[in-house]
């Protein structure tokens, strides 16, 4: 028996509400065309969050995440048109090291927000490396899968669905998806249990690692060619879009499906942004303020249900 | 009898104390290292290519000061919003400046007023909404960007002050005056790190809050003031490092976020707070900035200096940390 | 049930030997525990029974003894995980909880069970924990979908208690619980005693630890008892009674009439209170009175756990508190000092030297204009380093000293602020006896001069040194000692409460 209460629905509110907005402002934006425009920039945002979210289901948090996404963007813009089997084994290769860095974060106790601004910069460093400036073709067959779009429901909202009830099962449905929220809440008890922390840690790394891709990927098919700067602003986004979902710094707390409306709601945060003709300057702005926000309603709940938070 | 915990004496307990004052030596050989390196392959130019490094160092160095403090206070402490405050404050002095020699120093308390606001800012956040300080900080650096671009847009290429270029780029005999700047600054920061309450007291709060609350330490004060210290500097280093350049320019932060960490922990000081020291980050500093110069002598390309960063950061935090002991 | 049969054993303990420093926490410890049968084992602080869990639990490594258990035989000194100890059957209920708040019940227990896997793992689980919390605590009202975050503390150690009886595969041979009840209602409590009797008879063997001599008495079959880390005694309940028990494990309700009449040296000048608390009540602390005048030494004694510590850090907090009235009920005049006694979490600045770590709380005084005098602290902290007799230059490593030494530099920090009022949280803590006798006579002298302490001791043979003594239990105080009166037996009796409650 599953019990979801209001307070869970709170991201999925969220979504609705601005919907409702930008239906207000704008609308054309209630058609097939309009959903599918609105939400497919949330589709690699979403994995980019489901990303963060198994980092902060650890305990951690990745700040390495945006050029992570870049450089995907920059192999599958270089690498993957010409030589998709060494493509694939340089994916591998960013995998295995997203789970060494898991494994390095953990058995070295180290703080994982140096550590991953660190390999933020080495991904950095490798994108420009292969493309100091924009430049590549992305393959037609990634630009087709992602931009799918069947009849009647928009290819976005099938695929933001889809990403939701994977990383839901995962994480929630999944037996070993409660021992890995559990090592980030009581790592100890897990240990006690008989399961090995370590494990658990290269997993939820791993795990990053592969919706990392899933996002430079999904993010391609979107760009069309690649630039070491795509996704640079996903760190922030990908945070959010975990924050407004429900999720919480201490480890273990999050959640799969409100990450992905989350993610929904930034995006639909910039659109209604510019349809009211709200320069882009203040758009990055807004994104920080609204952070604030969702983080600041929660302290004042907190206070106010008496709850205090451990510092 | 009491039900008895394990009580470890350490043996590294001599090692600890050479360790303790050693801790910027490593900075300080790879920067001797780097820089022979360097005079190596491009063959010529040594003292020029040092002199010149400490000089443009010195920017790195101001901004690592004020994240030492931060992080030093412990607790998660790390401030995000460095870049964004450096940027935000060059635009703000540039037009308060206005390009006139008059008005250096409105143009000066104009940065110290952006530090002040911004410091406080992020302590608030940071304790009063319990926010974590990676995300507050990063919160309010994306506010203040959006801030610099409605700034930029409005007053664009305002250059600074004529006198003012001259100060910050001129030389003093053989010596430019930055680099004397940042030493001076340097040793009035390592006597404030070393010989005053302050210094003494923030790095206590670092190595244990509860240790420091029934010591009768005020952590929140302190962590208040480091905050603060870390804003005023950001602040104060875009101010000049406009000055330095000719004119502030959205991209000026771009390397100074990572950066000033990277000085911080290259240098000697702990992560997790408690243990720093100010010579180690001025060798960082160094250390980085003739990284930059010897990557582009090798014609190795931008990307390289980010990677060799990135790298050393890791590398230096999986060696050198002490080992987090499990309490 | 299966007549007693001394070569029917289910777990055998031979000379369990555990020293943490200078501190011996086990002695030769030799337990038996045979089929069919709840064991309890009875002590006052310090005596040693967690450590013998936590030993058996493999959480703790003794220097040497021997285990046998199911058939295997174990070299203690060799090691043992937690996960081997689980393997032979041991399952443990911890003091601490050992449950991850974020999960859901049911995904909490699904997590300590191997066979909760696959499709509807966690009603699986729930099957489980459900079918073992109505057995042994019908009514308790936990759904499967509560976060444990959500729960009570009883609700949770419900949980704890009830999770720790789930097996997969491998029988349950013997169920140790440590302190299982304190945070337990009456009903609950009883229902948990009604599940262990039951499943006593159908072979399970438990070892129990608590307080609670009553609970003992009436639900248990034989109990050892534990002081100073060595088993001094092994009976049957049938031949206990809750006195004599108490008198096993030292205490008395008679005072001890060959106790040194220790000369109360206070002037009571007629001085106001330093500390005056009055019906103070908080959450841990209920209806607390205190006082305490300078020149007086103060001491909170009784079982460890029962809110001395939450009286020591009530006082700090109106001490400190900059709002007028933190807690209207506590008056404090005067600057407080804190001496912990948990140096490594509370106590030392690690990367400080000894001399560093004295003058932490002086660093005000020690500076004008932010500017920290070199010669006053050396000054300060050698003449305070000779005075504790700290042996150690003032310039090594804090973490280089001894733990005594360790705890006079903490203690030296906290005098050397002159402050009025001394605040000590179990000082003592696994020091050695020299170090200890200095620490009393340097208190004595403080006080002497005027200054108040407040110490919390878990160590009943220094109650000598304090003027008077309150012992606390369960958060209340129950007896304040003078006089004659202060000596270990009543402090024992009293820390176990009275005839009628648990």
């Amino acid at each position: 028996m599953s019990k979801i209460n209001f307070w869970d629905g709170v991201p999925f509110y969220f979504l609705v509400i601005l919907l409702f907005i930008v239906i207000r402002l704008e609308p054309n934006a209630l058609s097939y065309n309009g959903f599918n425009l609105l939400l497919s920039a949330a589709v690699p945002l979403a994995f980019a969050a489901m990303a963060q979210m198994f980092i902060m289901a650890a305990g951690d948090i990745d700040l390495g995440l945006g050029t992570f996404v870049g450089l995907v963007n920059v192999i599958t813009a270089i690498v993957l048109i010409h030589h998709i089997f060494y493509a694939t084994l340089i994916y591998a290769g960013m995998i295995l090291a997203y789970v060494l860095l898991g494994l390095l974060v953990h058995n070295r106790q180290l703080p994982s927000i140096v550590v991953t601004l660190g390999a933020s910069f080495v991904w950095l460093g490798i994108a420009i490396i292969i493309l100091p400036s924009p430049a590549g073709e992305v393959p037609a067959y990634i630009i087709n899968f992602f931009n799918w779009s069947p009849p009647i429901i928009p290819g976005p909202v099938i695929y933001l669905i889809l990403i939701g009830l994977i990383g839901n099962f995962v994480l929630m449905r999944n037996r070993y998806g409660a021992v890995l929220r559990g090592s980030g809440s009581n790592a100890d008890a897990i240990g006690r249990a008989g399961w090995s922390v370590a494990k658990t840690k290269a997993i939820l790394y791993g795990l990053a690692g592969l919706f990392g891709i899933l996002s430079g990927l999904s993010l391609s098919a979107i760009t069309t060619s690649g630039d070491a700067n795509n996704g640079a602003s996903y760190v922030l986004l990908s945070i959010m879009a975990v924050i407004i979902g429900g999720g919480e710094f201490s480890g273990g707390l999050v959640a799969p499906a409100g990450a992905v409306a989350g993610a929904a709601v930034v995006v639909l945060i910039g659109t209604v942004l510019t349809f009211l003709n709200v320069s882009s300057d203040y758009q990055i702005g807004a994104q920080g303020l609204i952070l604030i926000a969702t983080l600041a309603i929660r302290a004042v709940r907190r206070f106010v249900t008496g709850r205090v938070k451990v510092k | 009898m009491n039900t008895p915990t394990d009580t470890k004496v350490s043996f590294g307990g001599k090692v600890l104390n050479i360790f303790r004052t050693q801790r910027a030596l490593p900075a300080f050989v790879g920067s001797v290292v780097i820089w022979l390196l360097t005079a190596a392959i491009a063959g010529r130019g040594l003292t020029g290519t040092l002199t010149s490094s400490i000089a443009i160092g010195t920017f790195l160095f101001f901004v690592g000061i004020g994240q030492m403090f931060v992080i030093t206070s412990g607790n998660g402490g790390i401030d995000l919003s460095v870049p964004y405050v450096m940027t935000v404050s060059a635009y703000i002095t540039a037009s308060v400046m206005h390009g006139q020699n008059s008005k250096l120093l409105s143009g000066l308390l104009a940065a110290l007023a952006v530090g002040i606001v911004v410091g406080l800012l992020n302590v608030f956040l940071i304790e009063v909404i319990a926010m974590p300080p990676i995300i507050a900080t990063l919160s309010v650096g994306f506010i203040l960007q959006s801030v610099t671009l409605v700034l930029s847009s409005k007053s664009s290429g305002i250059p600074s002050p004529r006198i003012f270029i001259d100060l910050a780029t001129g030389n003093t005999g053989p010596i430019p005056n930055m680099a004397i700047f940042g030493i001076i600054v340097g040793i009035i920061f390592t006597l404030i790190l070393t010989r005053s309450s302050y210094g003494r007291a923030i790095q206590g709060i670092g190595q244990s809050r509860s240790a420091a609350r029934l010591a009768g330490l005020k952590s929140q004060r302190l962590t208040i003031y480091a905050y603060l210290i870390s804003s005023l500097f950001a602040a104060f280093t875009g101010f000049l490092l406009a000055g330095y350049s000719g004119g502030p320019s959205l991209t000026m932060g771009g390397n100074y976020q990572l950066g000033s960490i990277a000085v911080v922990v290259l240098g000697g000081s702990l992560i997790a707070g408690g243990l720093s020291n100010v010579p180690g980050i001025w060798a960082a500093a160094l250390l980085l900035t003739l990284l930059i110069t010897l990557v582009n002598v090798a014609h190795l390309g931008a990307g390289a200096q980010d990677i060799v960063q990135g790298v050393l950061i890791v590398l230096v935090l999986t060696v050198g940390g002490t080992k987090r002991q499990k309490d | 049930m299966s007549p007693r049969d001394d070569s029917k054993v289910r777990l055998r303990a031979d000379n369990f030997s555990k020293s943490f420093g200078a501190t011996r926490a086990l002695s030769d410890v030799s337990i038996v525990v045979r089929p069919n049968e709840l064991v309890g084992i009875a002590g006052h602080n310090g005596a040693g029974k967690s450590t013998l869990l936590r030993s058996l639990a493999g959480l703790t490594k003794p220097d040497k003894g021997r285990m046998q258990i199911g058939g295997h035989e174990i070299e203690m000194k060799d090691g043992l995980t937690a996960g081997q100890s689980r393997n032979f059957g041991i399952h443990t209920v911890y003091q601490e909880l050992s449950l991850c708040p974020a999960l859901r019940v049911d995904e909490s227990a699904a997590v300590v069970l191997e066979d909760a896997k696959g499709i509807g793992w966690q009603r699986k689980a729930w099957k489980k924990l459900e079918a073992a919390l109505n057995e042994i605590f019908p009514g308790h009202g936990i759904l499967a979908g509560q976060k444990i975050s959500d729960l009570s503390i009883a609700k949770r150690q419900m949980v704890e208690i009830a999770s720790a009886t789930l097996t997969s595969n491998r029988e349950l041979e013997l169920l140790m619980l440590d302190e299982p009840t304190s945070s337990l209602d009456a009903d609950a409590t009883a229902t948990l005693y009604k599940w262990l009797r039951k499943r006593s008879n159908e072979g399970l063997s438990a070892i129990v630890t608590t307080h609670r001599l009553n609970e003992m008495l009436t639900h248990l079959d034989r109990i050892y008892v534990m002081r100073d880390g060595k088993i001094i005694a092994e009976e049957p309940t049938s031949a206990l009674t809750r006195e004599k028990l108490i008198a096993l494990m030292g205490g008395s309700h008679e005072s001890d009439s060959s106790t040194e009449k220790v000369v109360l040296s206070k002037a009571s000048t007629g001085e106001r209170d330093k500390v005056s608390i009055s019906g103070f009540t908080n959450n841990e602390l209920k209806d607390i009175s205190l006082e305490a005048k300078a020149g007086e030494i103060i001491g909170l004694v009784g079982l460890e756990g029962h809110g001395q510590r939450a009286l020591l850090e009530a006082i700090v907090r109106t001490a400190t508190s900059r709002t007028p009235s933190a807690y209207r009920a506590i008056k404090v005049q005067g600057n407080i000092a804190y001496v912990s006694g948990d140096r490594v979490v509370a106590g030392i600045f690690k990367f400080w030297t000894v001399g560093e770590n004295i003058s932490a709380s002086s660093l005000k005084v020690l500076s004008k204009i932010g500017w920290l005098s070199r010669n006053s602290e050396k000054k300060l902290v050698d003449s305070w380093s000779k005075r504790l007799e700290i042996r150690g230059a003032v310039t090594a490593p804090i973490v280089s000293l001894s733990g005594g030494n360790q705890q006079k530099a903490l203690m030296a920090r906290s005098i050397a602020t002159g402050a009025d009022i001394i605040l000590l949280d179990d000082p003592t803590r696994g020091v050695d006896q020299g170090t200890k006798e200095l620490m009393y006579a340097i208190l004595k002298e403080e006080a002497a001069a005027g200054r108040t302490v407040i110490w919390y001791s878990t160590e009943n043979e220094e109650l000598i040194h304090c003027d008077r003594v309150y012992v606390l239990r369960a958060g209340e105080i129950v007896e304040v000692l003078e006089g004659d009166d202060r000596d270990e037996a009543r402090v024992i009796a009293a820390s176990f409460g009275a005839a009628g409650e648990n």
